[in-house]
């Protein structure tokens, strides 16, 4: 978003919070508003494309539905009465290039179902993730390309 | 009604929050064990702060606890993430039934070219 439509977007949510909409509320939220970009305004990845909204949309879908899998998941590991889990490690090669891209895919990784980011890679193009339970190292990947890898590239590449 | 959905809510929530701490509990290293803590505490508090909201039904509650939802999807996998790292780093190995361990070959690779660059360098 741009930095005006944030600062409102900001403002806003501070109305939410304080459950009275009067325009006093709105100007002070407006000020805090100002003061929280001012000091974050550097690490503030700034993306115009308001069109992709519909994209955010699916990636939300996509990783609510995978983060309702991971935990019934690891439900039944936990609770099965023989803990039988062939954990490890595997690379995972991520197509994402910019910074955010990556850090949404390590963080959605870590959410969803079995496996864990551990680390990425130098040249940010491998993620190193920890599996609960591994059958074959290329369907875990092949299940991160389509449930979360794709509507992230959608989203925000 | 919505009072039958906030119950579900807040005992659905809850009870994954006790997953999660069986799962630290029983599962063998800290790897393993970060899975448990970062899912279904996630998921729980999930659960449980949208069950407090509709029990208060104020804008102020509602607005709060979605925020701190956010907040939380946000941050847990971060700490996850950086646990696991310096845990790796640090000492403990992982479990005996592990089955790959690709991170482990990355790190070596990475040592070896840091002890002779000019091998990497004259190329």
């Amino acid at each position: 978003m741009p930095l005006a439509t944030l600062a409102f977007t900001i403002a806003t949510i501070w109305i939410f919070l304080h459950g009275s909409a009067t325009p006093g509320h709105f100007f002070v939220g407006l000020i805090m508003a100002l003061l929280i970009i001012r000091f974050l305004k550097k690490s503030y990845y700034q993306d115009r494309a308001f069109f992709r909204i519909g994209s955010y949309f699916r990636y939300l879908r996509s990783f609510t539905w995978e983060l309702l899998i991971a935990n019934v998941q690891v439900l039944k590991i936990v609770l099965s009465p023989k803990l039988s889990i062939r954990p490890g490690i595997i690379p995972y090669k991520t197509v994402c290039k910019t910074p955010l891209g990556v850090t949404m895919l390590a963080n959605s990784i870590t959410l969803t179902p079995g496996t864990l980011s551990i680390d990425v890679s130098d040249d940010d193009e491998t993620i190193f993730v920890h599996t609960l339970d591994i059958d074959h190292p290329d369907e875990v990947a092949e299940g991160i390309r389509k449930g979360l890898e794709e509507p992230i590239v959608g989203a925000v590449e | 009604m919505s009072d039958a959905l906030a119950a579900i809510l807040l005992l659905g929530g809850s009870f994954f929050m006790l997953v999660a701490s069986i799962g630290l509990i029983r599962l063998p290293d800290v790897y393993c064990r970060m899975h448990a803590a970062t899912k279904a505490t996630t998921f729980g508090m999930g659960g449980i702060l949208l069950g407090a909201s509709l029990i208060f039904q104020s804008t102020t509650v509602t607005t709060q606890a979605l925020l701190a939802i956010f907040f939380l999807f946000l941050t847990a996998p971060v700490a996850a993430h950086l646990i696991s790292r310096a845990a790796y780093k640090r000492g403990p190995d992982l479990c005996d039934d592990t089955t790959h361990d690709a991170y482990g070959k990355y790190l070596e690779g990475r040592k070896a070219e840091e002890e002779s660059p000019q091998r990497y360098g004259d190329a």
